[in-house]
């Protein structure tokens, strides 16, 4: 059978698509900065030794590690407003779902960071009288994270793919705008294959770059 | 304002939870179960560019686009291309099969220290039976 490929729905419509690739990437980045600050704290609180502060970390991290994300979405955008009376906007419903959920990843990295750094460098702070706090701040923190952006870096990705799910909350995104295309120009071989090029090109050109970032932090430490 | 919890709707269509629990299930046993991620992985460490290529393109493909993406791709535009219309199980299973795990088996061969692959070849004929 051959296909006579058409793009011309998909040039037809570019403002639409630059609108939901503007609105994949403002979710992606509220996410990331959510995620990165509720993974940190998240991590701060398991490796506190406090039970009372770890044990509820713990919990909340295994939950969302181990529960899809797109449930996260139905559950904050369907069933919190009937649980709490607040309603939220696809994206405000989108970027606390994705921070929560890739938070819970991120404190995973970040505590394997933390560990990894010597006891040497607690002993170190410790014996010139640094505080907890700041020992953490200033030494060990600014160790483990060098240590952690390869996995750091992969998870982000892992929450701008994600991002796609925001579709199913009717969220003007990328995969949103190409289904409300498709359902006009009943193309969906091109639409659905130029969002597939263009998050691949997103991906890629980011991926290229954090392997030269890694690259210059790599010889940083050494 | 606060509405009770009422847990009576999930009880009563318990059957058909466990239905989707079971093609979760299925679905999983399926993206692991082909072994395509292996025969990737060893592809993509070939010396062979005809053989490595492929493999990594494949392998970039899969991993830098959203998985929904690639659901709805080879359920709404795979069969415009081919004209072969396809269930959506089956959809589903072409696409979580392809994601992401072509990259486990290479990551694993490339950290087994290279003493080992090495160790192999006196004893084996080829590093295809010495662990690719």
């Amino acid at each position: 059978m051959r296909y006579e490929w058409d793009f011309s729905p998909v040039f037809r419509d570019v403002p639409r698509l630059l609108e939901g690739l503007i609105n994949t990437l403002k979710l992606s980045g509220a996410s990331l900065v959510g995620g990165l600050i509720i993974g940190l704290v998240l991590a701060l609180l398991r490796l506190s030794g406090r039970r009372l502060l770890a044990w509820p970390a713990v919990a909340f991290i295994e939950f969302f590690r181990n529960t899809p994300p797109l449930v996260h979405f139905f559950w904050i955008f369907y069933a919190l407003p009937i649980v709490s009376g607040l309603t939220l906007q696809p994206l405000a419903a989108a970027a606390i779902a994705l921070s929560v959920q890739s938070g819970a990843f991120f404190a995973e990295i970040y505590r394997a960071g933390i560990v990894s750094v010597e006891r040497g460098q607690w002993e170190a702070g410790k014996a010139i009288g640094m505080s907890a706090p700041t020992l953490m701040r200033r030494i060990i923190l600014p160790i483990a994270l060098r240590r952690t952006i390869t996995p750091l870096t992969k998870r982000s990705f892992e929450l701008v793919k994600t991002t796609a799910l925001a579709a199913t909350l009717a969220y003007g995104e990328l995969l949103y705008q190409a289904m409300v295309i498709t359902s006009k120009s009943f193309r969906p071989l091109e639409l659905y294959t130029t969002i597939a090029v263009i998050f691949f090109a997103l991906l890629f050109t980011a991926s290229q770059v954090m392997r030269r970032v890694e690259a210059v932090a790599a010889r940083a430490t050494r | 304002m606060s509405e009770s919890f009422d847990f009576r709707e999930v009880f009563l269509n318990l059957d058909l939870l466990a239905r989707g629990a079971k093609l979760t299930v299925l679905l999983w046993s399926f993206a692991f179960g082909l072994g395509v991620g292996l025969l990737l992985g060893c592809a993509r460490m070939s010396r062979a560019r005809w053989l490595s290529w492929p493999a990594m393109a494949y392998v970039e493909i899969f991993r830098n686009t959203p998985v929904l993406v690639q659901l709805v791709w080879f359920y709404y535009a795979f069969p415009v291309l081919t004209g072969l219309q396809m269930a959506a199980f089956t959809a589903a299973a072409l696409a979580s099969r392809s994601t992401r795990r072509p990259i486990a088996p290479r990551s694993g061969a490339a950290a087994s220290p290279a003493s080992r692959a090495a160790s192999g070849k006196p004893v084996a004929p080829s590093a295809w039976a010495g662990g690719c």
